[in-house]
């Protein structure tokens, strides 16, 4: 492992069978024998081992800090499914420091505090805290919100929430802080980054709101039970045109909801929301996210090539905000059900528009259960989006 | 549309508030709260120096930072961080606490600005109640104080909570749309019952009204207080100064719509047990929310009616457009057609006109039912203002798709509309526009489709036409003219040409007809036939009419001052003209001014004038005939007059139109029915011209028939005014033409 005299980035991926054998693969192509200064793996579920995660960290060479989670599928500039996703950078200027917080250590807020405290060792000009949550945990946003506490307004959050491939089971966080690998369960890490070359923050989706607005009349936390003072179910059916026996099914209203969600209306755009369940008989829809009462909603339908290109937008913006720097490299954050709304050929066409909008710069991410970009106001989760982090 | 959210979000708020157990948890939720629903960057609760709580500003924030930011500043500069818009909004409570926020990208807006005062309001009550809860444990602590001390404070913990509770309730009437009138009585019950049945009023401004005010509700038991000069003075002081009064025992607030007074919320005197400042407090929590209600209220109605017809509930052109904006980006991206259908009624003006205007918006709306009924699902009609509709079709196959859709609508229209016991009947002239990769917005097609509608109707009304690219440039040209007449007009630009009539029988030229004559700057000389029907279309030939007449008839007092004492003049009246009911007087006047005898005076009405309305034609032709003046039937011969009806008119003159004059010389067919027409005239007693004689020929052969007077180029084309005198003065004029 060489100390690199010029700063790089580097992504690798591995479908071998043997997790171990596949991750330290995914890791030798990422470092071409440079030393990291972040090490950071992304792995699907029968791939998410101590031994891979393990295997990884050696081929690094040890004594490097890595995070890394369990998704719903990873990619890179040559595809996507179920891998080894190893992205590392190193080089000059770059400052890191990392944090895990086990699950049912404390509440998700001070997770959240607890992780981006890894803030407090980065001295560096241009700082962000690239944070992974876990998408089986209850909300979120609490998280974010004690990352947000600790890292404050000069500093943007970026990352996604650990995916269990769609499985409902459990999620797994790969972590070292440089001495010992350790595989968390339902965890939260985070990784301050210091750079003294910017770091660009992109998002976007691709769903586009249709229709009347309606009015939230009455809700409880994610459980909407009326809109504009009718069963919020029927509204909801009507306006998407859905079969009215749709609910009798839940895997079926499941498939079709998820990608049928409902738009918050904010000042700067929408807050998506993403449906999941119906109550028959009460007549009320469920949302992974609280939807509070009085809230201005719309349904929203998919713009199908701004679903495609949602990725490639995000990437697009997360390298413009690097006020004119080269980028070497990108993270994105795809959420798992956007691969449901665009089916295997959208998702592919998805990857190709996403390497050609970076032409050639390495990229690597992974297909999430949330994703986090804080850049302006205070709220940072999103859902349905995809999110991106241009290193340059 | 303005706001995209609304001051409804509160709930959460509220209830979150409400249940937080100690001062750091309601303040730190308050912040959060309050940030996340104005998507602010910090926000701090600060009391007495102290930062109760704070977001945005990390782990170790300066209260120094913000200590300073007043209600009126406008940024917050925070080193490390940079600048935010702020907004300051004080708790209320007896430390002087406030809410403040920072935000980078834009200013806080009038309703942000009072959702946020409302949370100050109950943030500042629940740390009150909190306040007095930690004070209790103090004093359980000690163990030293009396009983009746406990009891005191036990009844205020009883106070806060009822109070919050009530808040709660309202708020959650506010976010669940409750009737207003039903929010705005709890408001008083409210407020009444927690100052221990106080006498509380809400009173309103007049939205018609300004000066007057209006007693919206009053708490259970107070109806006294309607009329109490005491509670409507206070009020009435509140709203002038914008700021809580209190006299003779009476506190008033202002209360708020968007950031501006809209009332006040009143409190009569109340029971020794209540502490003025809590009384205070309260009454501002009260108001706080009765604003959020009305604001509510007003920003729900103002999203849905931005975006909808009132009268036929119908999406209106600002939601078409947006809708249509995003149609042709995805059929562009997608390469597919969209097409835009503009519909317009026609005969709506005559419906309105003679049914009632009751009648001809219940007719819009009966279209408005027919058109969502003929369109295909998914496609979107929607009402673009008086009877004009556009119904977007998204995606089209092709041209065909579209007329076939267009076809449907214009036979749902035709089908007779039963309105209170009347058959109606209406038709739509529907153009159609099609998109194509050139198109360049949405505007740009519907703009398309309504010139093809305006081809439609000009052309076969309640018929479907399909845009072509010519149509635009015609009427463009179209368009500028008529503008330019109109400004032509204004500048004194037009003039009169005269043409003169001559007596067959001696050659003598015995009237002048007063002809328009319009140079355009830049396309130089513009026809009567081109500008006559644009400022007919305009009504600009109303008062161009009227001009004309005045001007003739000034012109022949000047010639009959100048030695042509005998001289009369023709002036042409329009249709338009002659429905006006004020042509009569105008014509009075016209005389009157000049100093002429009406019977100097021809009024020259188209056959084709004169088929409109017969009933009204007559009314106006048996007045114009009262004044003096004499009548000419011109043009006639064309067609369009009923000879029938020619015997019931109180005309004096018929001028043969001169397409009858062609070939006379030669095909004696036709000469026989100019025959025909002249003998009618003789018949009639009408005297009679031929118009349009430019070759001797014509006039040869209408020297055997009862043909008076003739008037046409072979005798002179129409002059100026100052070349009439000569003119009239030159011997032997049928001489020279023969």
């Amino acid at each position: 492992m060489d100390e690199s005299p010029e700063r790089w980035f580097g992504v690798g991926r591995s479908l071998l069978g043997d997790p171990a054998e596949a991750g330290a693969a995914a890791a030798r192509e990422a470092l071409r024998d440079r030393r990291a200064s972040l090490l950071v793996v992304f792995a699907s579920l029968p791939y998410a081992t101590q031994a891979m995660a393990e295997a990884v960290h050696g081929a690094a060479g040890g004594a490097v800090p890595m995070i890394g989670c369990s998704t719903a599928g990873e990619f890179g500039p040559d595809g996507r499914g179920e891998s080894v996703v190893v992205l590392a950078f190193g080089g000059p200027g770059f400052q890191t420091s990392v944090r895990a917080v086990p699950a049912g250590s404390c509440d998700l807020r001070e997770a959240g505090m607890r992780a981006a405290a890894c803030l407090d060792d980065i001295t560096s000009e241009h700082r962000t805290v690239l944070l992974l949550g876990d998408g089986r945990s209850s909300d979120q946003q609490e998280m974010v919100r004690g990352a947000y506490a600790v890292a404050g307004a000069g500093v943007p959050l970026v990352g996604a929430c650990a995916a269990d491939g769609l499985t409902q089971t459990s999620t797994r966080h790969f972590f070292s802080d440089g001495a010992g690998v350790q595989v968390l369960t339902n965890g939260v890490l985070a990784a301050a980054l210091g750079s003294a070359a910017p770091l660009g923050i992109g998002l976007a989706h691709g769903w586009r709101k249709t229709g009347e607005p309606m009015v939230v009349t009455r809700s409880h936390q994610g459980k909407i039970f009326e809109l504009d003072g009718e069963r919020a179910l029927d509204v909801y059916l009507r306006r998407s045109g859905a079969a009215a026996d749709l609910p009798s099914d839940p895997g079926a209203f499941f498939a079709f909801a998820t990608v049928h969600p409902l738009g918050l209306s904010r000042r700067t755009g929408e807050d998506l929301r993403v449906i999941f369940a119906a109550d028959v008989a009460d007549g009320s829809i469920s949302g992974l996210a609280d939807t509070p009462e009085g809230a201005m909603a719309w349904y929203m339908e998919v713009d199908p090539e701004a679903v495609t290109g949602a990725a490639a937008a995000a990437a697009a913006q997360a390298v413009d905000a690097l006020d004119g720097a080269d980028p070497l490299g990108v993270f994105v954050f795809d959420c798992c059900v956007r691969g449901l709304a665009l089916g295997p050929d959208g998702a592919d066409a998805a990857g190709r528009q996403l390497a050609e909008a970076l032409a050639g710069v390495p990229f690597g991410g992974f297909y999430s259960n949330g994703e986090i970009v804080r850049t302006t106001g205070a709220k940072g989760m999103h859902h349905l989006t995809v999110a991106a982090l241009a290193v340059g | 549309m303005g706001s995209n959210w609304s001051t409804l979000q509160l709930t959460e708020f509220f209830s979150a508030i409400t249940r937080s157990g100690d001062v750091p948890g309601a303040a730190g939720l308050a912040v959060e709260r309050a940030a996340e629903a104005t998507e602010a960057e910090i926000a701090a609760v600060l009391a007495g120096g102290d930062l109760l709580a704070c977001l945005g500003m990390g782990r170790d924030p300066r209260p120094a930072a913000l200590a300073g930011v007043a209600a009126a500043d406008e940024c917050v500069t925070i080193a490390g961080l940079g600048t935010f818009h702020s907004t300051v909004h004080p708790l209320g409570d007896d430390t002087g606490g406030r809410l403040v926020l920072g935000r980078r990208d834009a200013a806080f807006e009038a309703e942000e600005r009072q959702m946020l005062q409302g949370m100050a309001k109950v943030l500042g009550l629940a740390l009150r109640g909190l306040r007095t809860l930690a004070a209790e444990r103090d004093l359980r602590r000690e163990r030293e104080q009396q009983a009746e001390d406990r009891l005191v404070l036990v009844t205020a913990l009883e106070k806060r909570e009822q109070l919050l509770e009530t808040l709660l309730q309202i708020q959650r009437a506010v976010s669940q749309r409750a009737p207003l009138q039903e929010v705005l009585d709890a408001v008083t019950r409210g407020a009444g019952a927690v100052l221990d049945g106080a006498p509380a009023a809400l009173v309103l401004r007049d939205a018609d009204h300004p000066d007057r005010t209006m007693v919206a509700s009053l708490a259970p038991g107070h109806e006294a207080a309607r009329h109490d000069p005491a509670v409507l003075g206070a009020a009435v002081r509140a709203m002038r100064k914008d700021h809580p009064v209190e006299h003779a025992a009476v506190l008033a607030t202002p209360v708020h719509v968007g950031g501006d007074v809209a009332g006040s919320l009143v409190l009569g005197p109340v029971a020794d047990t209540v502490r003025a400042g809590e009384r205070r407090d309260v009454l501002l929590a009260f108001a706080e929310q009765a604003s959020l209600a009305l604001t509510g209220a007003h920003s729900i109605a103002a999203v849905r009616q931005a975006y909808h017809d009132g009268l036929t509930g119908l999406p209106n052109r600002m939601l078409f457009l947006e809708r249509l904006d995003r149609a042709l980006e995805v059929a562009t991206r997608t390469r597919t057609r969209i097409a835009v259908l503009f519909l317009d009624l026609d005969l709506f003006k005559q419906v309105n006109d003679t049914l009632g205007h009751a009648t001809g918006d219940e007719l819009l709306r009966g279209v408005a039912g027919r058109l969502g009924a003929a369109v295909r699902g998914g496609d979107m009609a929607a009402r673009l203002g008086g009877d004009e509709f556009a119904i977007l079709l998204e995606p089209v196959a092709d041209g065909a798709q579209a007329r076939e859709v267009a076809e449907r609508i214009t036979q749902a229209v035709a089908r007779p509309f039963t309105i209170a016991g009347n058959q109606v009947l209406t038709r739509a002239s529907i153009g159609i526009a099609l998109s194509d990769h050139a198109t360049a917005s949405g505007d740009a097609l519907v703009q398309d489709a309504d010139v093809a509608m305006y081809r439609a109707k000009k052309s076969r009304p309640g018929s479907c036409l399909m845009f072509e690219a010519g149509m635009r440039t015609d009427l463009l040209r179209h368009v500028a003219l008529s503008a330019d007449a109109a400004g032509a007009f204004e500048a004194g630009d037009f003039r009169l040409a005269y043409q003169p009539i001559v007596a067959l029988r001696d050659a003598r030229p015995v009237a002048m007809e007063a002809l328009l004559r319009w140079t355009h700057p830049r396309l130089g000389e513009i026809t009567p036939d081109t500008f006559v029907p644009l400022a007919e279309q305009s009504g600009l030939i109303v008062a161009l009419g009227r001009w004309a007449l005045r001007e003739a008839c000034h012109q022949l007092a000047r010639w009959h001052a100048g030695g042509l004492p005998e001289l009369t003049v023709s002036v042409n009246v329009s249709a338009r003209q002659l429905a006006d009911e004020r042509l009569a007087a105008d014509v009075g006047t016209a005389l009157a001014e000049a100093g002429v005898p009406p019977a100097a005076l021809t009024l020259d009405i188209s056959e084709s004038a004169l088929t409109h309305d017969p009933g009204q034609v007559l009314r106006r032709l048996r007045a114009l005939a009262r004044t003096g003046v004499r009548l000419a039937v011109d043009d006639f011969g064309s067609g369009a007059c009923p000879m029938a009806h020619l015997g019931r008119l109180p005309v004096d003159q018929l001028k043969i139109d001169n397409s009858l004059l062609d070939g006379v010389a030669d095909d004696p067919r036709r000469l026989a029915i100019v025959r025909s027409v002249l003998e009618l005239g003789r018949t009639l007693g009408l005297q009679t011209v031929a118009e349009g004689v430019a070759e001797p020929a014509q006039l040869a052969a209408l020297a055997g028939l009862p043909c008076e007077l003739a008037q046409g180029f072979l005798f002179a084309a129409p002059m100026p005014a100052a070349e009439v005198p000569e003119f009239v003065a030159r011997p032997g004029l049928l001489g020279a033409v023969r």
